[in-house]
């Protein structure tokens, strides 16, 4: 198996230097991505068919993932690395608004080829889908200005009301904080979308929102909203990998997936891409699937 | 005064039509900023209720319809929008949302699409109607814009296009449409737009009231301004009176008028006499002011329907339209009187003469140029004589362009000696005897005569011959006195000199020359000066004399009396004879004032060392007065009229039984 993905790695490495087809488009500044003609044959056939994979993300969190001005186009960090993935591999990779509590489901039903929205990659999700790493966060308090009830660490959230999306890693979070408050119980109330979690916050229903600490930072300091949200405190609990989550039956796309986000990473696009959504702390050394290198995931 | 009234007029006119320009122009500016500024308020009240419509639209949009629409249903689950309608609980929504505001017209009509503009929400349950899906508003709104449009029908409706965002994560999910009442909004910008009206329109008003102001108010300058140049142009700045160019322009119009309606008149020239010695000595301020007032007295005495100018220096000009000879000469006579009336200048009272010619049309020409030049040949007739008045009368007269020929033919006349010299006698008196003989030149003109000097002398003064001349005179009368003195006659010798050839530096060493040439002795000379010659340029005249006299040549004052001498001028001059003009000699054995003047003149001179020699003596009677009262000499008629030295003959004696009746 490791020579396997040793052998890959040559393959891929003659591929893109022996490679005709690789255009450099002087208008395009990541224009170190090229299709990679060797991972592209290596999709599984119903991919490389359509010529497309969906990806499900919940846009309510940014800068990760969010609704542009038009209220329809997703603009983030992840809708750029899935189009840099979808590029290197020669197709095209699209972004789809869902539900981010059923999103695992979905992908383990087929209906989307991946979960694309700042999923944690967590032991208990790894028995549905297998994670293709990317990122790496902490989870932060997310408090009114103000900080108003004095939130601290999680511990003070005990006997307070807190908001969180419907199926995150936060919420499990939060539920096992819930566990030892004792008679100062928390009460937490799940939305389906991050965004509805921090209208709780913000109009004074909710204490705390638990966020990942990009999206925390990026409430803390954006223009639009740091005039009513701050964080509790810079700690980050539980630093996690996060990654896209794709079904254990699609292990070549999987390895594709792997493969292409090791390109983006060696060729400097995934740099480029963190540092334009300001996300460079989050970065990791190296592709990995369910937290493990390549070799492990191969064999 | 008519011509005056009409230029008025015209230039009232001119006024008026330049003010007319001016504000019309003014006027242009004032509109088009008011044009431009209302059109841009007024674009900016369509965007404003545009604007307000999107704000209304915005809140029913978030408040309302949000809520009713949103929910758990909506988020996310519905990626793609609301391609599939809505849940019944989310219509059940809608209704409750809006119901009231529909009802109340807060809200005219309510649609919601899908983003494949299917109606799936509308206020009156009808899935029909609706802005196309090509509409660009429509587009806009699909792709996130609002757009706000007022349309104007019976009622004015505002309609809104705008996203549908229903949930927190900002997804739109279809398009809303919406048309609000767009009245109460027109009412507000209506009044808005009418109080800007009202303020505008003042402030322009009273910007364009400032600007005709300031025009009517500058055109009124420059009329008055042109007025005054257009006066400045024709008129004389020191007198007020028309000037030269301005009276040729009347004078033609009154003369083309005239030669057109068969009218006639007169044209006069006038020339103050001995003006120059009034400025000479009394200062151009005095000459100034004597001018004006001889300008002001002559445009009374004529009277408003007659024409006076000042053509420059001492002389004007006047046409006198309508007059024959006769009534001219009686009014230009009544004018010479008020003119000459004494005024007193630096507190010398003074007599002002004047001389003028007058020409008839269309008698004597019908061009303006013609009469000019004969009235100009009258007035320097009149110069010459006595009478003042003078009325061209055709050939003969001294015309100034005849000066030109008479320059010219006296030149020649010196080289070809056609001058000849008379000489009158002076007698000494009581006794009778010839004393000496004054030299008087004639012209015997091959064509016209013999001419008396009258006739030349003018033109010779005028040009400068006058210097040769004198010169030719001394030298052919000294050569005379050498003649009758071989015949053993010792009479002196006098010759007029004019003030020219005293200004000649040089002539005394001249005189004294030709003395020592023809071997006279310098007392058997005498120049006889005018009182002009003393008191013009006198340092030159002055010092002539002096050296001439200091030579032991006689000077003698020509014609005393007559000019303005000071006698503080005679003071110091080595004079040695006076002689009393004509004027006063004529009379004065009858009239007591001549008699005074003369007593007085002949004590003064002996007083001053001088003779006393008595001109123009015609009769025994004055003769005898004259011997009476000690006067020296005398001559005139009675003693013999100018003639060749030969024909000097013995002279009448003088009966001294009367002379002692005199002195009674």
């Amino acid at each position: 198996m490791a020579a396997a993905g040793v052998l890959l790695m040559l393959a891929t490495g003659a591929c893109s230097r022996g490679g005709s087809d690789e255009q450099s488009d002087p208008f395009d500044a990541t224009a170190g991505v090229a299709v990679d003609r060797e991972l592209h044959d290596r999709l599984p056939e119903s991919v490389r068919n359509k010529g497309f994979i969906r990806l499900v993300t919940d846009a309510s969190y940014a800068p990760m993932e969010y609704f542009a001005a038009d209220g329809r186009t997703i603009i983030g960090f992840e809708p750029d690395l899935a189009a840099a993935l979808g590029e290197v591999l020669g197709i095209r990779a699209e972004m789809v608004v869902g539900p981010f509590s059923t999103a695992l489901d979905d992908v383990v039903a087929g209906t989307y080829d991946g979960v694309l929205s700042m999923m944690t990659d967590t032991a208990e999700r790894r028995e549905q889908a297998d994670f293709v790493n990317y990122f790496h966060t902490g989870t932060s308090i997310v408090v009114q200005r103000g900080n108003p009830q004095g939130i601290s660490d999680l511990n003070s959230l005990c006997g307070k009301v807190v908001a969180t999306e419907k199926g995150t890693f936060q919420e499990t979070m939060l539920r096992r904080v819930q566990k030892t408050c004792g008679d100062r119980s928390m009460t937490i109330a799940d939305f389906p979308t991050n965004a509805d979690a921090l209208v709780q916050l913000r109009t004074g229903r909710a204490a705390a929102v638990l966020n990942d600490f990009p999206a925390a930072m990026y409430l803390a300091t954006g223009s639009r909203t740091s005039a009513f949200f701050e964080m509790a405190s810079d700690e980050q609990y539980e630093v996690s990998l996060l990654g896209i989550a794709v079904s254990k039956e699609s292990s070549e796309l999987r390895d594709c997936l792997r493969a292409a986000l090791d390109r983006l990473i060696t060729s400097g696009v995934y740099t480029e891409l963190l540092t334009r959504w300001g996300l460079n702390s989050g970065a990791i050394p190296t592709a990995m699937v369910n937290g493990q290198p390549a070799e492990p995931a191969a064999g | 005064m008519r011509l005056r009234q009409g230029r008025r007029q015209e230039g009232a006119r001119t006024s008026s039509r330049l003010f007319a320009t001016y504000a019309a122009a003014s006027l242009v500016p004032v509109v088009a900023l008011a044009a431009v500024m209302m059109q841009g308020y007024q674009r900016d009240a369509a965007e404003q209720g545009e604007s307000q419509g999107l704000a209304q639209a915005a809140v029913i949009a978030e408040m309302a319809i949000g809520p009713a629409l949103g929910g758990e249903e909506a988020s996310g689950a519905r990626g793609g929008g609301l391609t599939d309608g809505l849940s019944a609980s989310q219509t059940e929504g809608m209704h409750r949302a809006t119901e009231h505001a529909i009802f109340h017209g807060l809200v005219l009509r309510l649609r919601v699409r899908s983003f494949t503009g299917r109606v799936v929400f509308s206020d009156d349950g009808s899935t029909s109607g609706g802005v196309p899906v090509a509409d660009p508003d429509f587009q806009a709104a699909a792709n996130g814009g609002s757009r706000a449009k007022v349309l104007n029908g019976d009622v004015d409706v505002i309609r809104v296009l705008q996203p549908l965002i229903t949930s927190a994560s900002g997804q739109s999910i279809g398009v809303l449409e919406l048309y609000l009442p767009y009245e109460p909004i027109a009412k507000q910008l209506r009044e808005q737009v009418t109080s800007t009206w009202w303020r505008m329109g003042g402030g322009l008003a009273a910007l364009y009231l400032v600007l005709a102001l300031l025009a009517w108010w500058t055109t009124r300058s420059l009329s008055r301004y042109a007025a005054r140049q257009e006066h400045s142009a024709q008129h004389d700045a020191l007198t007020g009176l028309p000037n030269r160019a301005a009276f040729r322009a009347r004078a033609e119009t009154v003369l083309a008028g005239a030669a057109r309606d068969g009218g006639r008149g007169a044209v006069v020239l006038v020339d103050l006499n001995r003006f120059k010695e009034v400025n000479d000595t009394l200062g151009h301020l005095a000459g100034d002011e004597l001018l004006q007032v001889v300008a002001t007295r002559m445009r009374a005495a004529l009277g408003p329907e007659n024409i006076l100018a000042r053509l420059g220096g001492d002389e004007f000009a006047a046409v006198l339209p309508g007059l024959g000879a006769v009534e001219a000469m009686a009014l230009l006579a009544t004018v010479r009187e008020q003119a000459s009336e004494e005024l007193v200048l630096n507190g010398v009272p003074l007599r002002i003469e004047a001389s003028f010619g007058v020409a008839l049309y269309p008698e004597h020409g019908t061009a303006y140029q013609q009469l000019m030049h004969h009235a100009d040949a009258a007035m320097y007739q009149g110069k010459r004589g006595t009478t003042g008045i003078v009325l061209f009368s055709g050939a003969g007269a001294g015309h100034p362009h005849q000066w030109l020929m008479v320059q010219a033919e006296l030149r020649h006349a010196l080289e070809r000696d056609e001058l000849v010299l008379h000489y009158q006698p002076k007698v000494g008196l009581p006794g009778g005897e010839v004393r000496g003989l004054e030299a008087l030149v004639r012209w015997q003109h091959p064509h016209h005569g013999l001419l008396p000097p009258g006739e030349f002398l003018p033109a010779a003064e005028h040009s400068g011959l006058i210097v040769p001349l004198t010169e030719w005179v001394l030298r052919r009368a000294l050569a005379d006195q050498l003649c009758w003195t071989a015949t053993g006659q010792d009479w002196a010798l006098s010759v007029n000199v004019s003030a020219r050839n005293l200004e000649v530096p040089g002539f005394p060493r001249f005189v004294l020359d030709l003395l020592a040439e023809v071997g006279t002795p310098a007392h058997r000379l005498i120049l006889e000066v005018t009182e002009t010659a003393l008191v013009s340029d006198m340092d030159t005249a002055v010092r002539a004399i002096a050296q001439l006299g200091a030579s032991g040549v006689g000077i003698s004052v020509d014609d005393f009396g007559a000019g303005y001498t000071g006698l503080s001028q005679l003071r110091g001059l080595p004079i040695t004879e006076i002689k009393i003009d004509r004027a006063f000699v004529a009379d004065v054995a009858h009239d007591p004032q001549s008699q005074a003047i003369v007593r007085s003149v002949i004590e003064l001179a002996h007083g001053l060392g001088s003779r006393v020699t008595a001109e123009g003596v015609e009769t025994p009677e004055v003769c005898q007065w004259l011997a009476g009262v000690g006067c020296d000499e005398a001559q005139g008629y009675l003693f013999g009229r100018p003639v060749p030295w030969p024909q000097v003959g013995p002279v009448p004696v003088v009966p001294s039984t009367e002379v002692e009746e005199v002195r009674r």
